[in-house]
């Protein structure tokens, strides 16, 4: 386990009770320089999450509430008339921030959200045919509500393929539950905690991770994982190539976290569900014969053969 | 430290057990060998099993064996007693006697004590074999089945019966297996504390092992199913009929009926200390029936003798310079005298008389007053008689015609004798000059065509069968009566006289203490042989039967026309060939004797047993098959034992490993990765090792840089796995 990675997880732990693995999944996001949706009922931390993670990086903190009447301009930023200088102004909205919570995204209009997720795959954002690059690091943390939810607009495919992982954050156990109610006790436990890392270190790492070595047969597997989700009797849309860099990125990272130079077939498997659960897109039959994407993951992973020789040598 | 408790506990049980097995080899041993002290060598067996159970110093437990040995010999073989200083001279002798006879390759010769020490040695060995199986292998089936099948073995083809120890090595090997079982069973359970859990195990072993055990002592025990196989074998072999009745080996009066098998019986009869090795030689026999011998009508006289009165017998004697003497201690007295070639006078207490029958030599022993005595003791002087060889090729068989009438009993035939065997008879002479080539070529005449010495399988002639005929022809198995009948009647066959003697073969020879040796003539010793004329030389021994060596000197003179006796200053030595005595006579029946015809036959009357032979291989080639999971391990340890340590080997190794591993049950599933498969390999095999060796293999197979590793370091890990899944 990388040392640096393993005090950001430590600081986080202090105000997160029993979630280390979405913690270590978060950081593996923002060191491959992707974004996470989190998907959960509200009030089970994620706002804490994110202000927890964003602290410890020492990174600026930034929040949108997306609401069904919330505007594009409301999130990119917009140009004011500034009388003095007689020029149209800048005001940068949110998403100009390091560490964004993009709150129930699912709740806004699909022009807002759209411009919400054009920003984060782009890392940059044209307001008023001025286009504007937005800094490293950049680490967008969606959440939204479960879909069935009343007054939602569910975020089209093409959006989520945006979203390097998706998590689900899950309700704590009964133990978890009461050290969190006595941590809670006095005071809040999130204004306690202190940065670990610095945001120059934090863009360091996201150099390294691209050093991580992927060999030539783990790519192939990578690469026969996804082909196998398209050739799926259950899925009407399989992952796209997008979704196998995406595979590999955040591999890279989590490899890296892992201590290691190289990634191996178990950092994928691992992955695997995170990064490519959201991107399919089931037929009906799947529906009603209650599979769910994550199955079909976990039984295209039992069956795909994991490579036991270098890919040279196959 | 109460795990180690634990472990011995365990291993005294185990030893306990062996120990009873074991006693259940040694009693059968004991009894067919008719070996006495059981208890010495159980005492053995218990302090070798002792010893290797509190893991004495190989040295010091070495000692104490080795003692024990020394004390063994001493006290059972030797008169003095074990601290008396006696005893090196005594220990030192029976070793250079018995290395002189091994290093001659005279296996037979060995005396008791040196095989009782070799015994003993053995029983070190198993031991030592035992513990192995027991402490590493933590399996002792084979020694088991091996136990069951010497057991039945010994029931079935021998007199000891092996009904009440097969039931007891069964109920011991239950309890052995059970209590391994149980052991390898509480090494793999995980928890470690509970001692009523961990009983709990054991009780369905006991349970069942008692249920069987006492089923089986009270069931009542069918009689086999299968007719005795040894006759059954016989018959497939076509050796034809057996005699009903077994006789007693030994010397007897009757000689009528030849033929049959008989039973070993090494009965003392007498013991002899002499320089020399002898033929002992008691009567003779001139008449044939065509079913065995008797004696010719007619009266012959008696010669009396007394004590160091001259004997004459028709045969000859030793110069007087080489007179020695024979010491005979008789454990059975008879009341006749066994005589020796060369003997000259015999001299014993109370001066009885020494009455030769003048028709077949025999020299009964009669009190003054007529009736017959019995001597254990006696003194036979003697010269042994070197025969030259120049003059017994002077025997040209012309001078056969010139005989006169007093050797006609020795050229006795009976009508009914088939012609082939005279046709023989002057086929194997044809071609030789001297009568005593003649007489010599049929002597060897066995030993060449496919004869086979065996004290069982001999068949009894029919009403209408020639004994010789059917020894000739037919069956060619048999034992000295075969031989040396058969060899008298092609002698006389072609006019050559010779008569059938009986008497016994050397005995066993003890070690030599003062240029004497003590030889132990026992029942099994009983022999007979023949005695030819040459003529211009006289009556001489000759022994045709295989395995048995003659005692004749031949002086191999050049061209001398001195006489004799004058030619005779230094007897050479006897003309011994590596000879193995009738008390081990199974091993002469070499395969080499058989002739290409015998095989032949057997061959095609064997179909069936090689069909069998076919089917075990096939069977071997199955098991070896199925048992690849631990004899293929064990040669790649050594293969990779000798390779490079460097990354292909170790990519080799690693494959050889995990296929080892789906060998045994750990395969590995398609999407399972490396690391995963390592933890579940490691779970199974309670081990670290295989997360070792992955972590490696990972880094090589999927990382960027090869790295430096410790490649002796993984080779341990290696070893340990793939001992770990043979174990």
């Amino acid at each position: 386990m990388n040392s640096q990675i393993q005090d950001v997880l430590e600081n986080i732990e202090k105000v997160m009770i029993g979630k280390r693995e979405v913690a270590e999944l978060s950081i593996v996001a923002m060191l491959a320089r992707g974004h996470v949706l989190l998907e959960d009922v509200p009030g089970v931390g994620k706002t804490m999450m994110v202000r927890a993670l964003a602290k410890s990086f020492d990174a600026q903190f930034k929040r949108i509430q997306f609401t069904p009447d919330l505007l594009p301009s409301d999130v990119l930023g917009v140009s004011i008339y500034n009388p003095k200088t007689l020029e149209f102004e800048f005001r940068p909205g949110p998403i100009m921030g390091d560490v964004i919570l993009a709150d129930e995204i699912n709740r806004t209009s699909p022009k807002t959200q759209s411009a919400l997720l054009e920003g984060m795959e782009e890392a940059s954002v044209t307001v008023d045919g001025k286009t504007l690059i937005i800094n490293q690091p950049f680490f967008v943390m969606a959440t939204q509500n479960p879909i069935e939810h009343e007054g939602t607009y569910p975020l089209p495919e093409a959006q989520l393929d945006r979203f390097l992982l998706k998590i689900r954050m899950g309700y704590p156990t009964r133990g978890q539950e009461v050290e969190i109610l006595r941590r809670a006790e006095h005071g809040k436990p999130i204004e306690k905690i202190e940065s670990v890392l610095t945001v120059a270190q934090l863009i360091e790492l996201q150099e390294l991770v691209q050093g991580v070595y992927v060999e030539g047969s783990v790519k192939n597997y990578m690469v026969e994982l996804a082909t196998q989700t398209r050739e799926d009797s259950y899925v009407h849309l399989g992952v796209s190539p997008r979704a196998t860099i995406a595979l590999m990125k955040a591999s890279q990272a989590y490899a890296f976290i892992k201590g290691r130079n190289y990634v191996t077939p178990d950092d994928v498997q691992y992955l695997v569900p995170f990064v490519f659960s959201h991107r399919l897109v089931l037929k009906p039959d799947a529906r009603y014969d209650n599979v769910t994407a994550e199955e079909i993951i976990e039984r295209i992973i039992a069956k795909t053969p994991v490579p036991t020789k270098r890919f040279a040598e196959q | 430290m109460k795990k180690s408790q634990g472990d011995f506990i365990e291993l005294a049980i185990a030893y306990v057990i062996i120990f009873l097995i074991l006693r259940e080899w040694l009693i059968p041993v004991m009894e067919l060998t008719n070996t006495g002290g059981l208890h010495l060598f159980l005492v053995f067996i218990g302090l070798s099993l002792f010893l290797s159970l509190f893991q004495v110093h190989p040295f010091l437990s070495g000692l104490v064996k080795f003692g024990y040995i020394t004390w063994f010999i001493v006290f059972v073989y030797s008169d003095n007693p074990f601290l008396s200083g006696q005893k090196l001279p005594f220990l030192i002798n029976e070793w250079k006697w018995n290395m002189s006879v091994i290093l001659s390759g005279d296996f037979g010769q060995v005396s008791d004590a040196f095989r009782t020490m070799l015994f003993l040695a053995l029983i070190w060995m198993l031991i030592y074999l035992i513990h192995h199986w027991i402490t590493v292998r933590k399996n002792i089936f084979y020694f088991f089945a091996l136990t069951v099948f010497f057991i039945a073995t010994l029931d079935t083809f021998s007199e000891y019966d092996g009904k009440v120890a097969i039931v007891k090595v069964i109920v011991l090997g239950l309890m052995m297996t059970g209590f391994l079982f149980v052991k390898r069973l509480w090494l793999h359970t995980d928890e470690p504390g509970n001692v009523i859990e961990k009983w709990k195990l054991v009780i369905p072993m006991i349970v069942s092992v008692m249920l069987v055990s006492t089923v089986a002592f009270f069931l009542p025990k069918a009689g086999p199913t299968w007719a005795d196989p040894v006759p059954f074998i016989k018959g497939v072999a076509g050796q034809g009929d057996l005699g009903t009745g077994e006789k007693t080996v030994g010397y007897s009066e009757d000689d009528s009926r030849l033929g049959g098998p008989f039973q070993g019986d090494n009965t003392l009869v007498f013991t002899a200390t002499s320089r020399d090795r002898h033929y002992w030689r008691i009567d003779t026999k001139d008449t044939y029936t065509s079913k065995g011998w008797i004696l010719s009508d007619g009266n012959f006289g008696q010669n009396v003798y007394q004590n160091n009165t001259p004997i004459l017998t028709s045969l000859q004697v030793g110069t007087p310079e080489n007179v020695r003497q024979i010491q005979m201690d008789i454990a059975a007295p008879m009341p006749f005298l066994i005589q020796t070639y060369g003997m000259l006078s015999v001299s014993a207490q109370d001066s009885p008389l020494f009455i030769q029958d003048g028709r077949t030599e025999k020299i009964a022993i009669e009190q003054q007053n007529g009736e017959s005595k019995l001597l254990s003791n006696y003194t036979i002087d003697y010269s042994e008689p070197v025969y030259s060889m120049e003059q017994l090729q002077t025997s040209k068989p012309s001078m056969l015609g010139t005989l006169d009438s007093s050797f006609d009993r020795f050229l006795q035939l009976p009508n009914t004798l088939p012609q082939r065997v005279g046709d023989l008879a002057t086929e194997i002479t044809q071609d030789k000059a001297s009568v005593y080539d003649q007489i010599k070529a049929v002597e060897k005449y066995f030993s060449t065509h496919g004869f086979r010495y065996d004290k069982t399988e001999v068949a009894i002639p029919a009403e209408d069968q020639d004994y010789v005929d059917q020894f000739l022809f037919d069956t060619k198995i048999g034992y000295c009566d075969n031989f040396s009948t058969s060899m008298v009647v092609l002698l006389r066959s072609v006019g050559i006289p010779a008569r059938w003697v009986k008497g016994f073969a050397p005995g066993e020879s003890g070690p030599m203490s003062d240029g004497l040796r003590e030889y132990r003539i026992t029942n099994d010793n009983a022999h007979s042989w023949v005695e030819a004329y040459v003529p211009g030389t006289g009556w001489m021994e000759f022994e045709p039967t295989i395995g048995f060596s003659g005692n004749v000197n031949i002086d191999y003179d050049i061209k001398q026309d001195t006489p004799q006796q004058e030619q005779v200053l230094q007897p050479e030595k006897k003309q011994e060939q590596p000879e193995k005595e009738e008390s081990a006579p199974k091993k002469e029946t070499s395969s080499k004797t058989f002739s290409l015809d015998t095989v032949w036959t057997w061959v095609k009357k064997l179909t069936y047993v090689w069909i069998a032979l076919g089917v075990l291989l096939v069977i071997a080639g199955i098991n070896l098959f199925m048992q690849r999971k631990t004899w293929i391990p064990k040669m790649q340890v050594r293969a990779y034992r000798k390779k490079e340590a460097n990354w292909t080997n170790f990519d080799a190794s690693y494959h050889a490993l995990t296929k080892q591993l789906s060998r045994i049950g750990l395969r590995r599933k398609d999407g399972e990765t490396l690391r995963a498969f390592a933890e579940r390999v490691d779970a199974s095999l309670e081990t670290e090792q295989m997360l070792k060796l992955t972590a490696v293999y990972e880094q090589h197979i999927y990382g960027k840089d090869k790295q430096e590793v410790d490649f002796m370091k993984l080779k341990e890990s290696w070893e340990y796995l793939i001992n770990r899944t043979i174990s």
